[in-house]
């Protein structure tokens, strides 16, 4: 295995020499950007961007492009040379800085050849994407970072990239951008300088990566379950203010609408990336449970708009539709996962959909203009929903779904949806009723302590289903031995890649349904999915891995075959809406 | 009826006198420079709960003018930390108002470096003028006087108001919005522990609350609305974990705040979950969260307000003199903590000096009724 990490310091310095190029205005855009393309025959020569290569297709967002349909064009791995698959470069975050958190859920995004990854702890790393070498590296400040542990989960899933800069949401509801070229921090806001409230104390924090589009960057947030008031919000790009006159709120204010008579209040925050079509500027985005999650009796209708799919104008954040999965929630049935834009084959004729699966275990497609309904509530998990009890009852899915904040990717040559999904069953207890609940008389008393908890004796595990979007129906399911935590990405080859959370990764012949090829990572718990992208015509796949040992592995033709030791799942709080 | 004036108005006015008197001062030392102007069709707007439809949303039109010319590609800004809104060739721009939302927001020009007047850039004698440009945006819940009536003490008054809602508007007022979890960790011998972190966890689902670092004394606090939970308690001190006996959870009742004080082990990683390694009592106080009324008076006037009632209703006691000066009212968005045993609710009176206003709180002169 090839490691050959340069030193940050050795990495800023070339930089410093090396004159500058013309950055990319737009690196959403999958195509490379046109300061960047150039004649492959200095093929292992770095640019003076730090990059190895001279032509780069990108891996430019979170899912791809805009669109999150997470499809490359690419077709040099194929089913036949699959099993050339090896390492061409791996890298131990923690190595690289000691400071780096357990449990990684970053998804790779890759521009001119430079590969940018986020950790959990929100350090930002800029590889060369053909052989690793550290370009840059930044980190918060101690202090800063000390904060970061007041909130239960410090994931991050990455990074947009647009205007010469690269911009990060962190945990502690910051924004940052740094220099695209050397890693240095250009600005950060805290977002309750802009939104009202939004700090950790309140229940607020970010995990989601963030979306360039068009001089904006679009944020959401992470923290339903805790009762904070969920929103999309777009800042410029340049310099962080605010793009619209307020956030699109998701749910009312507290103490309004159908919270008027709930407490602790608020749910539907968009805790994972927005979609956009920059073909009519609408962005699409799935919204968090209501809170309280399990208590429904003050918190009366529908709770719109939580566990919903919203379009929203992203120039003015004006609201275009809405359509609900869930109504009504008590089982934390989040819409989670990022939805798609899919220009697909409906009933033998092209249309543009947004599809989305659930939490809820359901899958839906809806017309992206108009919101209307195509394909309704395809289930894709077993489903089996009883209203929770103080007692408990146990309904299929359970809290962590269904399809959780794994992405699904969509195939436009087999007309699937693939989606990743969790096949487990939770216990869910209702809270008691007002009537049973009253405020303890005399305050002081020792009126409550441990006990065992209940325990479901059910083993879950994970799929991966097909939906065909011509007929709307599950073309086939496959098992997993885990829950699909990280999710799809699928090539013009037919292949689709995806990793489990003993940190292996499989290659699926889309058509066949099989799974044709499958890898140990020396790493564990892939929670993300691939970022597929090529330098100099040549293809490459990146993966990172998170649990206890967050690393990147970058696979291509021709590289080491040496796999790792079986890693140990990670089957505990990886969600965080 | 008495005629309802805008929301706002001491605000404006003070910015008026403000003006006026900047303008005298200039005019003493050159002739009359025309003044910045900042035009909305619409600047007062009476608050209207949110709808899943974002009806409650306003889209207003503006102008910014120099004396009568426009201002062109200038910046304007809401509230001091809005979006830039740019102003066209004729001086126009358009901004959003979130009517669910009581407030009081100034309009200002924030940059004129582009700007430009009849296609000119904007000199320094025409800067000031420009920057003196300003209006503002009042959304706000109509207030009425129902009755005034002698209080028992001869030198105040009972005034009987009530928020005046439309009547397809769901807004609840001031009542609990946390609870408080809070107690203190300390090593097997009882020593304060600093610097440690609680942190509890649903145990099946999600939603989690963690504490601030614990003092030298030990205590810690933080503020959650437990959902007669089961949860994971965690105590983390350093790198090291102490957690709940394998299997075990812990129950949070509900609707109140608790102590929980943790005493960790003295081997190993497992707390006792027994007393004394692990009490837990229930405790007074919650944090209260929602809309209250009050008087804009200057802070030394003692009176008191109660919490509106469902209708929105509310009395307040106020000294004969303040109140027959006709004060505004003003309305507010308060969150506090109130470490009190008993549960507040609608009706009951707030302690003197309890609610104070603030800049972007809305003003308003109530109607008789």
């Amino acid at each position: 295995m090839k490691k050959t990490h340069a030193t940050v310091g050795t990495a800023l310095s070339l930089l410093l020499v090396l004159s500058s190029c013309a950055t990319n205005n737009n690196a959403n855009n999958a195509s490379p950007s046109p300061t960047a393309t150039g004649t492959a025959s200095a093929t292992n020569s770095p640019t003076a961007t730090g990059a190895t290569g001279t032509s780069f297709e990108n891996w430019g967002s979170y899912g791809y492009t805009l669109a999150n349909n997470r499809h490359v064009p690419f077709k040099e791995i194929t089913a036949d040379n699959v099993n050339d698959l090896g390492v061409i470069w791996s890298a131990d975050l923690k190595t690289l800085d000691a400071d780096v958190k357990n449990g990684n859920q970053s998804y790779p995004v890759v521009v001119d050849g430079i590969m940018y990854v986020t950790t959990a702890g929100n350090q930002v790393f800029a590889f060369d994407a053909a052989t690793g070498n550290t370009i840059w590296h930044w980190k918060p400040e101690a202090e800063q970072a000390a904060n970061f542990s007041k909130a239960g989960i410090i994931a991050n899933r990455g990074v947009a990239v647009g205007e010469g800069k690269v911009f990060m949401l962190a945990v502690d509801n910051s924004l940052v951008s740094l220099d695209q070229k050397t890693g240095e921090l250009i600005k950060m806001i805290k977002l309750s300088d802009y939104i009202d409230g939004v700090t950790i104390e309140n229940g607020y924090y970010e995990t989601t990566a963030p979306q360039y589009y068009k001089g904006n960057v679009y944020i959401g947030s992470s923290g339903s379950d805790n009762g904070v008031r969920g929103f999309v919000a777009a800042f410029k790009a340049s310099d962080l203010t605010p793009a619209w006159d307020s956030p699109f709120w998701t749910v009312p204010p507290k103490g309004q609408d159908w919270l008027a008579k709930s407490a602790f209040q608020g749910g539907g925050t968009v805790w994972n990336p927005v979609a956009i079509d920059e073909e009519t500027d609408i962005m699409y985005f799935s919204t968090g449970n209501p809170a309280p999650d399990f208590y429904g009796e003050n918190r009366p209708g529908d709770n719109p708009y939580t566990d919903s799919v919203v379009a929203v104008n992203a120039m003015t954040g004006k609201l275009v539709w809405a359509k609900q999965e869930v109504s009504h929630d008590m089982w934390d049935y989040d819409a989670a996962a990022s939805p798609m834009i899919i220009n697909a084959t409906v009933k033998g004729a092209k249309k543009k959909l947004v599809v989305q699966g659930g939490k809820s275990g359901l899958w839906f497609a809806w017309d992206a203009a108009t919101g209307d309904t195509v394909w309704d509530k395809v289930p894709f998990t077993k489903i089996d929903k009883k209203d929770p009890t103080p007692e408990g009852t146990v309904s299929y899915p359970g809290v962590l779904g269904g399809e959780n904040y794994a992405p699904e990717t969509y195939d436009p040559n087999t007309n699937y949806v693939l989606i990743p999904g969790i096949e487990e069953p939770s216990l869910y207890k209702s809270a008691k009723t007002e009537a049973e609940a009253s405020t303890p008389d005399s305050p002081g008393a020792a009126a409550f302590g441990t006990s065992y908890e209940a325990v479901t004796d059910v083993k879950g595990y994970g799929t991966v289903t097909a939906i065909d979007v011509a007929t709307g129906k599950k073309a086939y399911q496959i098992k997993t031995t885990d829950a699909q935590r990280g999710g799809l990405t699928s090539t013009d080859s037919g292949l689709a890649f995806f990793g489990e959370l003993d940190g292996k990764i499989n290659a699926l012949d889309i058509k066949a349904g099989k799974v044709i090829w499958t890898f140990q990572t020396t790493g564990n718990s892939v929670q993300a999915a691939p970022s597929i992208f090529t330098v100099d015509g040549k293809e490459y796949i990146a993966f990172t891995t998170g649990g206890t040992k967050p690393m990147v592995h970058v696979f291509g033709l021709g590289g080491d075959k040496t796999q790792g030791q079986a890693g140990q799942a990670e089957t505990g709080n990886a969600h965080s809406g | 009826m008495k005629k309802m004036t805008k929301a706002g108005l001491c605000a404006l006015l003070a910015v008026g006198i403000t003006l006026w008197t900047a303008a005298l001062t200039d005019a003493e030392a050159r002739t009359e420079a025309p003044r910045g102007r900042i035009e909305l069709e619409q600047s007062s707007f009476v608050a209207k709960s949110w709808r899943s439809d974002g009806s409650h949303l306003a889209d207003v039109k503006g102008k910014l003018l120099y004396g009568e010319r426009p201002v062109a590609n200038a910046l304007l800004q809401m509230d001091g930390k809005g979006r830039s809104i740019a102003t066209g060739e004729d001086g126009s721009f358009e901004l959003t108002v979130d009517r669910s939302l009581i407030a009081n927001k100034a309009v200002r020009v924030s940059s004129f470096q582009e700007a430009k007047i009849d296609g000119k850039p904007i000199g320094s004698e025409e800067a000031d003028g420009v920057l003196s440009a300003s209006s503002a945006v009042t959304i706000y819940h109509p207030i009425e006087v129902s009755r005034v009536e002698p209080s028992e003490d001869a030198s105040k008054v009972r005034v009987h108001a009530r928020f005046k809602l439309a009547a397809d508007d769901n807004i609840a007022f001031f009542r609990i919005d946390k609870y408080r979890i809070a107690g203190q960790v300390s090593d097997y011998n009882g020593n304060p522990i600093k610097d440690a972190v609680v942190w509890i966890d649903r145990d099946k689902g999600e939603g989690f609350a963690k504490s601030t670092p614990t003092d030298k004394d030990g205590r810690y606090e933080m503020y959650y609305w437990p959902e007669d939970e089961e949860t994971n308690l965690t105590v983390i001190v350093g790198t090291r974990r102490y957690e709940l006996p394998e299997g075990k959870v812990f129950n949070l009742p509900r609707n109140t705040s608790v102590d929980i004080r943790i005493r960790l082990p003295k081997e190993g990683s497992t707390i006792d979950d027994k007393p004394p390694t692990l009490v837990c009592t229930t405790s007074e106080g919650a944090t209260y969260h929602g809309l209250l009324a009050g008087l804009d008076v200057p802070s030394d006037v003692p009176y008191s307000v109660s919490i509106p009632d469902r209708e929105g209703r509310f009395v307040l006691t106020v000294p004969k003199d303040a109140w027959e000066k006709s004060p505004l009212f003003f309305e507010t968005q308060l969150t506090k903590f109130i470490g009190q045993d008993k549960a507040l609710k609608g009706g009951d009176e707030l302690p003197v000096g309890f609610v104070q206003p603030r800049e972007q709180d809305p003003r308003v002169e109530a109607t008789m009724s």
